[in-house]
């Protein structure tokens, strides 16, 4: 083991002794101990030539096909024609064949699956695109499950989905723009938006903080949310991640851009605000009325989910005086022959809910289903029945359980999750008192948030133009403008009327 | 084909987010006023002026167009390239003229912080009133620990003023079959000398509301077409809260000394609705948490002028925050008393400031847009 740094990817230059490079490169590589990276040794044009590359992540239909073949079966050059000239323009049938002369990009490329070829009296290396690795086709989204809408979803391939999002938006105006980030071991990643709507300023911030970021490995998109947003102590998250190449989509017409990254089913959008956690992917695919009253409910979900065992323990415990005589004697009738106060029972049952919740995720997929249903019904009647909880605590928190899990981001729900925990624990030690401060907080915390340096709730605060599209979701064909949270370039989506048919003489804008 | 779609310039953009910035000023300083009304009512109106009380509060509207048009006439001299106190009256007498404003925005927060102590008390009497201090005064410098690039307390105002409206109009509709317009007699109360002397108190709620059009050059400042008609709503909302305690408080209410707590949430205290009593008692917190955190702010902004910073640190607000704890903590019938008294002069302070700076801004030569732009 070495003592020095940690280096995986040595620089060095690839020109002069052959011999001498293919040790560097064979060194570079771990060639020897490694027993999937084969350095193919054989002759071209009565030169020594090695091809490498790592077993499994290329195709061996096309190292044999467009590599092996052809270098076997090549004529002599012409007078005046230099090798390298001849590979690449007669020999090797291959459009993505590119030379370089740097070791580090030689062993970045043959590790990602590409191929290297190296040929005696030639300086540096030609390497061709020949990927040929196992990877998981394009399937559902497992997370944002949608009734109406498109099915597809991302997968691990960064290819695929920056092909997923480049045929829902046929433009050359979609840019893609490579970058890598992690210091010793290089992830791939693509900076997507569109040009000409998104702010030039507001791309340039992304690819400063991703080119920013300090750090050796970048395992997951989630990862790389935490090292780019603004403020990592913030209880929201300050970008979106979906699985879903039309919200994705949604995302770079808003003038956001997004980020797309090799082995993650995801991608990443940035700037974002709440009201887009808020927004599920099939809203605008329903009818408005379906898409405001599904909005609505969200809401009042959320709202349960957030307030209501906190006000339910305010009350009780605090200020009973608040509460009808009816609802009153059934909370004492309740509660009478329980041994817990209220105020731990309701913490001790939504500790208890998120427990489930979390073994039902962890476990086997046939399992989740039996897990649920042992841990709410058989387990939530017995402990009733024992007398151990009051029923009202188990109905108020499988509401607020129901509400939480109305919020259509993963990340909101388990937002709302720890604020619950926080307020109800505010209103367990100083009632309605403990609530408002405790609200006063969290709200002062959101209004501060900011995504990329904008505000995180507008477009409703500060006020923004925007189209009737933010907590209700008006028709489709008002919706004239871009959300104005990423200042988009071009503000207005459509000058003229959307329905023209139904104004003849007006069709024309 | 969607026709050829406008560029959004940054200039445009940097204007929109200018007017969205002084709407929810504008929304603050209504919110802001409104709480003193309603804090002026409790602690002064109804033992002194009761019946009547919307004469007294009808009274402080010309001093509010006073001030605002004062405070227009400063801001238009002054241009928006300099501090409109250190145009009017140069920089050591412009220092000098904002230690009072100082004292103004501290006394509103002492009196918000109070009034929050005195509803914790009624609605949480076994709790220790220490502890409700140390816990509100924790609570606003940890806001203001955060707020300060932001300022969130005005977006806050902006977007919650809804959820005030609404929780008042809730609490009145519920409130509607418990009252008497009996109640309201007689309509003239008990002489002119009362009605005047309340109009003096209440204008003394309405001395820290024109401020922020007299913002430092540079930044926003409100004009008198955005500032006063919000704070005519918010004048407007404790006109009706005034009138329905009035339609809901017998007369040997007012008379009986019920707490300042009770009084401010004299709503629902007279409603047997158990959603309006919730509502109002969470929302009169949060509104008060608001302005509290707004005041204090406000007055560690003018404090930063003074010493001529730019932005003042966090720290000096929540300074100023825990330095308001013993006023709540020990509940002494002292310092209501000093509050009851020394709140009516702010209202003069605030205008005796305006006169002093309309009258240095009238001697001095009005900037010419030129210059200004130079500058």
């Amino acid at each position: 083991m070495s003592e020095t740094a940690w280096v995986p990817q040595p620089s060095g230059v690839i020109a002069g002794d052959y011999r001498q490079n293919l040790g560097m490169i064979r060194s570079a590589a771990h060639a020897e101990d490694s027993e999937d990276v084969i350095v193919h040794e054989f002759q071209v044009l009565g030169h020594d030539a090695a091809l490498l590359y790592v077993d499994g992540l290329v195709s061996s239909q096309q190292i044999q096909q467009f590599f092996l073949e052809p270098l076997l079966r090549a004529s002599e050059p012409g007078k005046d024609i230099s090798l390298v000239f001849h590979l690449t323009h007669a020999v090797l049938p291959l459009a993505s064949l590119t030379p370089t002369f740097q070791l580090s990009t030689l062993l970045t490329r043959v590790f990602s699956g590409d191929a290297a070829l190296i040929v005696d009296s030639m300086d540096g290396a030609l390497i061709a695109d020949v990927k040929g690795f196992a990877r998981r086709g394009i399937d559902q989204p497992i997370n944002e499950t949608v009734v109406a809408g498109p099915h597809e979803g991302f997968s691990e391939s960064l290819r695929d989905n920056i092909v997923l999002i480049r045929r829902l938006i046929r433009t050359p105006a979609l840019i893609s723009e490579a970058l890598t980030v992690g210091d010793k071991v290089p992830t791939r990643l693509c900076l997507m938006y569109l040009d000409g709507i998104a702010r030039k300023e507001t791309v340039d911030e992304v690819r400063r903080r991703v080119e920013g970021c300090r750090v050796d490995y970048v395992s997951s998109l989630g990862m790389l949310e935490q090292l780019i947003e603004d403020d990592p102590w913030a209880l929201l998250p300050q970008a979106a991640m979906t699985e879903r190449p039309d919200r994705a989509v949604s995302f770079l017409q808003e003038g956001q851009t997004v980020i797309v990254m090799e082995n993650a089913p995801a991608v990443l959008a940035v700037p974002v605000g709440l009201i887009h956690l808020y927004h599920a992917p099939d809203d605008s695919a329903l009818r408005w009325q379906y898409g405001t009253f599904l909005r609505l409910l969200r809401l009042a979900g959320m709202l349960i989910a957030l307030l209501l065992p906190a006000v339910f323990i305010a009350l009780t415990v605090f200020h009973p005086e608040g509460m009808s005589l009816s609802l009153l004697t059934s909370v004492v009738e309740s509660q009478a022959r329980v041994p817990l106060s209220l105020f731990a029972s309701m913490l001790i049952m939504l500790l208890f809910f998120s427990l489930i919740n979390e073994a039902s995720t962890r476990v086997p997929g046939a399992m989740g289903a039996s897990l649920s249903i042992v841990g709410g019904l058989i387990l939530g009647q017995a402990v009733v029945e024992a007398d151990l909880f009051s029923p009202l605590i188990l109905i108020v928190v499988a509401l607020s359980g129901l509400g939480s899990y109305a919020a259509p981001s993963f990340s909101l729900t388990l937002s709302l999750r720890i604020a619950q925990l926080l307020l109800v624990l505010a209103a367990g030690i100083g009632g309605y008192l403990g609530l408002a401060l405790a609200l006063f907080w969290l709200l002062t915390q959101v209004f501060s948030l900011t995504s990329l340096r904008f505000p995180y709730l507008a477009p409703l605060s500060p006020v923004r133009p925007a189209n009737p599209d933010s907590v209700l979701r008006m028709p489709v064909w008002r919706q004239r403008l871009r959300g104005a949270l990423a200042n988009p370039f071009h503000m207005t989506r459509v000058s003229g009327r959307m329905r023209a048919w139904d104004h003849p003489g007006k069709e024309k804008p | 084909m969607t026709g050829r779609t406008a560029v959004h310039t940054q200039e445009q953009m940097l204007a929109q987010r200018r007017d969205a910035r002084l709407r929810a000023q504008c929304s603050l300083s209504g919110m802001q006023l409104y709480a003193q009304i309603a804090i002026g009512l409790s602690l002064y109106l109804f033992d002194h002026v009761s019946t009547p009380g919307y004469l007294s509060l009808l009274l402080m509207l010309p001093y509010l167009a006073l001030l605002c048009a004062l405070a227009q006439f400063v801001k238009k001299r002054a241009g928006s390239a300099e501090d409109p106190f250190f145009f009017a009256v140069g920089k050591r007498t412009g220092r000098m003229l904002m230690l009072p404003l100082i004292l103004i925005h501290l006394m509103d927060a002492l009196l918000l912080f109070f009034s929050l102590c005195a509803i914790a008390g009624d609605v949480m009497p076994d709790m220790s009133p220490m502890w409700v201090a140390l816990f509100i005064a924790l609570v606003t410098a940890l806001s203001l620990s955060t707020s300060h690039l932001r300022q969130p307390q005005a977006q806050m105002a902006h977007m919650l003023r809804w959820l005030v409206a609404g929780m008042l109009g809730f609490c009145m509709l519920a409130a509607i079959p418990h009252g008497s317009a009996a109640h309201f007699f007689p309509l003239l109360g008990y002489g002119p000398g009362r009605i005047v002397r309340g109009g003096c108190w209440m204008c003394g709620s309405a001395a820290g509301a024109v401020w922020p059009m007299l913002s430092p050059a540079g930044t926003d400042s409100a004009d008198r077409r955005q500032l006063f008609p919000a704070l005519m709503r918010g004048w407007g909302a404790g006109v009706i809260t005034m009138l329905f305690s009035v339609w809901l408080m017998p007369v040997y209410f007012m008379a009986r000394p019920e707490t300042l707590g009770w009084r401010l949430l004299v709503l629902t205290n007279m409603t047997p609705s158990v959603a309006a009593w919730s509502l109002e008692v969470v929302g009169l917190m949060l509104l008060m948490l608001l302005c509290l955190s707004a005041s204090v702010s406000q007055a560690a902004g003018l404090t930063a002028r003074c010493v001529g910073k730019r932005q003042a640190p966090p720290l000096w607000g929540m300074i100023f925050t825990l330095c308001l704890i013993p006023a709540g903590a020990f509940a002494l019938p002292g310092i209501q008393r000093f509050l009851t008294n020394a709140a009516p002069w702010r209202g003069a302070a605030a205008l005796a400031v305006l006169l002093v700076m309309a009258f240095g801004a009238a001697v001095k030569k009005e900037k010419s847009p030129a210059k200004e732009d130079a500058a």
